[in-house]
């Protein structure tokens, strides 16, 4: 019984770190080289860089790969080693509509300026299993050369401008406060604008997924319209003391929604006459499904006076962090047996009491009713 | 790549220096602090352990337990986490620790002024039992308004005679705030009243830590014709050291399914087999009133 | 950013000497009159009688707290801890510290934040340097007394250097758990701390 033996403890740990090592690397082929995760796996990188918090593709590969696929572990590999890294500074704001943009497209119009750019999306390809991936062979394809990103404009303005200069979307408002940092600082409910965008960038997508689609579906009140949807490069810079302007150290690749939905609060205009509101989702990476899910739950939390799950601020932030959920699910398999011990101790005074006077089934406790 | 003493960045421990310092001012409030994610899972201890990461010196001796018992395959877990990056001494004898991280249990003998017990918490909120909102549960504590909570009791009372709450059983803290001593047993309740060490409480993945000091009235919820009750573990023993007055864990024996009991504390048996007479020391009458049945 | 060499502290391990005094600082406040030795104290450029207040400070403050100080060379000293810990300067409505350099703050002490009962954890920690904790021969001297959690029964404190006005516009302050923790670094390097947990009351 090695689980809680008096000295088999220390020993348990380590055969199961062996036996790990064993699985992760089994069989005969070579391994998988984190370099390879990067370049032909990139959709899982960007999530887990998303969830992780931290752009860093390499990093999230490695973690990727440490995990052996599992991407909720993978992301609080990175996350926990984001933990590690010393804040050097705060950036500029850095503006989307200077995106060198990869896709770009939007529902609410046939066309808009700048065109729709479809980019490098499987929406319209049909999911038949291609099997000539099996045995994959040859060289990597070269990049199509009408559609290298160096082509596109320098600034595309979003869909959303439109939309405000003809008063349809409320302009932001001026003296929107500064934005608090969810890493620095604790923040209790009802929280921020920018703590509630914070935790939704770094949800678990599969959580985001089920509650925006509850709000789709009828619990909740967004019906909403993609403004604009929008894969690319945001150049990120630094001010340096000493130089004048900010300088630019590198590129992220990013994904940013905009969503239109009636209904609800605006962003302060305060006027009478009817607007759209604006949900807003952004990633890491290219993430489609993500954003549109961020922005959907971003709108959704606006509603004045919620009445489904997706809508209750408390409800969607305490339980789309997945690096939380995922420890505290697992956390089940800890012993728990002095609590347990605790519970019989209870249970079988109460059974003695119920079978002494001939009762109904005992009534639930106060530790079983739900609140 | 190198990682700073006990792990976290000095930021970090600042930061949960500063909140634990506002806990123990504002004994069982729960004080917000911005939690740092660990190599370890929300859920396993990490509130704990960013407590004791921010305790950690280079002359403390540090004891990890869980359920009671030193060789739980967790509390190695934290403890070898601790070795490797505070370079601490580590122990399992109680005397010896300076700091004493623990989960669902507090040491059988008693803790002296020198010594911090460290709790690992899932569940801070004591209200969360009546009112899942925490923006209700906040205005309450604000208001000291506990009314719903002995409303909720009494039902208990009503239903089956005594209350039912089997472990993190609320208490009052310095007559102001409710409080929950964590998933211990309600046995283990009486100690943090008047102890002599300091108890911090840390809740990694809900982002609180709370504290109390010695010295400090901590009162298990109950009513004037309802007494708070312990377990009873009345006509059982320890099967290796013989005590009738610890906590004990229930062991099924073998496969006819007899039962037999151990020392939940693991460090406290082996002190009481050496020694049946070994005191547990904590300073008021410990003994739970036994169940009408049992007399 | 400028090397700033007359007032970078080099007698101050931030990591070290932090966790230290930080383990002074909890023992005070969990037994509030209780006496805590400093020393050794190493730092290099605040005089000798605010080492004490200005190595609790070093080793709590940081970027994401406000300080303000009272009294003589409140300027100097405030721009030194700001500097060697990346905490701001802040008005006394608003600092998360207080440093009081002089006896005593006087009328403006009314205004420091005391927290909400929605948030009591926000109110302020006001550090003093009095001349002595040490029981003097002199009567006169005033004494706390001090009962509340952390306390067997009673505690006693004696305090020197700071006016009983102070304690009384202190006192004014505490409605718990809305208040101010007081943290007493005395210029002869004893540290006691009064946390608004405790009730005093100045005898002698």
């Amino acid at each position: 019984m090695g689980y809680v033996a008096v000295c088999g403890g220390e020993n348990a740990i380590r055969s199961s770190e062996t036996l790990l090592q064993f699985y992760r690397r089994r069989g005969e082929t070579d391994s998988i080289q984190v370099q390879q995760i990067v370049e032909q796996m990139r959709l899982a990188v960007d999530r887990v860089m998303a969830e992780g918090s931290l752009y860093d593709p390499t990093l999230a590969a490695l973690a990727i790969k440490q995990a052996e696929g599992d991407l909720v572990e993978a992301a609080f590999l990175v996350r926990a080693y984001r933990s590690t890294l010393p804040r050097l500074q705060t950036t500029p704001l850095l503006r989307t509509s200077g995106m060198r943009l990869i896709r770009r497209i939007s529902a609410a119009f046939k066309d808009v300026p700048g065109g729709q750019i479809l980019g490098p999306t499987r929406d319209y390809t049909q999911r038949l299993l291609d099997f000539s991936l099996l045995d994959e062979r040859g060289p990597a394809p070269q990049p199509p050369r009408a559609a290298l990103p160096g082509d596109a404009p320098e600034e595309t303005e979003r869909v959303s401008e439109y939309l405000r200069r003809e008063g349809l979307l409320p302009e932001p408002s001026r003296d929107a406060p500064v934005p608090v940092d969810i890493t620095r600082a604790p923040v209790s409910f009802p929280m921020p604008r920018s703590a509630r965008l914070q935790h939704l960038a770094r949800g678990d997508e599969g959580g985001m997924l089920a509650l925006a689609y509850s709000s789709m579906r009828g619990f909740g009140n967004v019906h909403p319209t993609v403004a604009e949807l929008r894969v690319g490069y945001l150049p990120v810079r630094i001010t340096v003391p000493g130089l004048p302007e900010p300088v630019v150290i590198g590129e992220i690749l990013a994904t940013e929604v905009e969503l239109m939905a009636r209904g609800g609060r605006g962003d302060g205009d305060g006027s009478d006459a009817p607007q759209f509101g604006l949900g807003y989702g952004f990633a890491l990476g290219h993430n489609d499904r993500r954003a549109i899910c961020m922005a959907i739950l971003d709108r959704s939390m606006m509603t004045e006076q919620p009445s489904a799950p997706a809508e209750d601020q408390e409800f969607v932030l305490s339980h789309i962090e997945g690096i939380e959920a995922q420890g505290f699910t697992n956390h089940w398999k800890l012993p728990h047996y002095v609590d347990f011990q605790s519970e019989l101790d209870q249970f079988r005074a109460r059974r003695a009491a119920a079978s002494a006077s001939h009762e109904e089934p005992v009534a639930p406790s106060i530790a079983e009713v739900p609140a | 790549m190198r990682y700073t003493f006990a792990f976290l960045d000095e930021q970090s421990k600042r930061s949960v220096r500063r909140a634990l310092l506002k806990a123990v001012a504002i004994p069982g409030y729960q004080v917000p602090f911005v939690s740092r994610e660990l190599p370890i899972s929300y859920g396993w201890g990490t509130g704990g352990i960013q407590v004791t990461c921010a305790l950690l010196g280079p002359n403390d001796i540090v004891k990890v337990i869980d359920q009671g018992a030193d060789d739980s395959v967790n509390a190695l877990n934290i403890k070898r986490f601790f070795a490797r990056t505070a370079d601490v001494f580590t122990t399992t004898l109680t005397r010896e620790a300076t700091i004493i991280q623990t989960r669902h249990r507090i040491p059988e003998e008693c803790l002296t002024a020198s010594q911090i017990l460290v709790l690992q918490v899932p569940y801070p909120e004591p209200l969360r039992l009546v009112e899942p909102r925490e923006t209700e549960t906040n205005r309450m504590h604000a208001e000291g308004d506990y009314g719903r909570m002995y409303v909720a009791l009494y039902e208990d009372i009503v239903r089956h005679g005594e209350i039912t709450l089997p472990w993190q059983y609320p208490t009052l803290v310095n007559g102001r705030y409710l409080m929950s001593p964590s998933p211990i047993p309600r046995f283990d309740n009486p100690k943090l009243h008047m102890a002599e060490c300091l108890f911090l409480f840390g809740a990694g993945r809900e982002k609180r830590v709370y504290a109390i000091p010695p010295h400090t009235a901590v009162e298990s919820l109950a009513f004037d014709d309802y007494p708070f009750r312990a377990e009873s573990f009345h006509g059982r023993r320890c099967e290796r050291c013989g005590s009738t007055d610890t906590y004990l864990d229930e062991v099924i024996a073998d496969v006819s399914g007899r039962r037999s009991h151990q020392c939940s504390d693991t460090a406290f048996c082996l002190q009481r087999q050496a020694n049946p007479a070994h005191p547990r020391g904590w300073g008021h009458d410990l003994t739970s009133v036994p169940r009408k049945e049992e007399t | 950013m400028t090397a700033r060499a007359d007032i970078r502290e080099n007698g101050f391990d931030h990591c070290l000497d932090s966790q230290t005094l930080f383990r002074r600082l909890l023992q005070a406040t969990a037994r509030p009159g209780t006496l805590v030795d400093l020393r050794p104290l190493a730092l290099t450029v605040p005089p000798g009688s605010l080492r004490p207040a200005c190595a609790l400070l070093l080793a709590v403050l940081d970027l994401e707290v406000s300080l303000h100080v009272v009294g003589p060379e409140a300027a100097t000293i405030a721009e030194y801890l700001c500097f060697n810990t990346g905490a701001w300067n802040a008005s006394i409505e608003n600092a998360d510290f207080i440093l009081v350099t002089a006896p005593s703050a006087g009328d403006i002490i009314g205004r420091v934040k005391r927290g909400t009962l929605a948030a009591p954890h926000l109110g302020a920690t006001v550090i003093y340097t009095p001349a002595s904790l040490v029981l003097s021969a002199d009567p006169a001297d005033p004494t706390l007394a001090l009962q509340g959690p952390g306390i067997a029964g009673e505690a006693r404190l004696p305090v020197r250097g700071m006016p009983v006005e102070e304690w009384d516009r202190l006192e004014s302050l505490m409605d718990f758990p809305l208040g101010v923790d007081i943290w007493l670094a005395s210029r002869e390097g004893d540290l006691a701390v009064i946390p608004r947990s405790t009730r005093f009351r100045v005898e002698g």
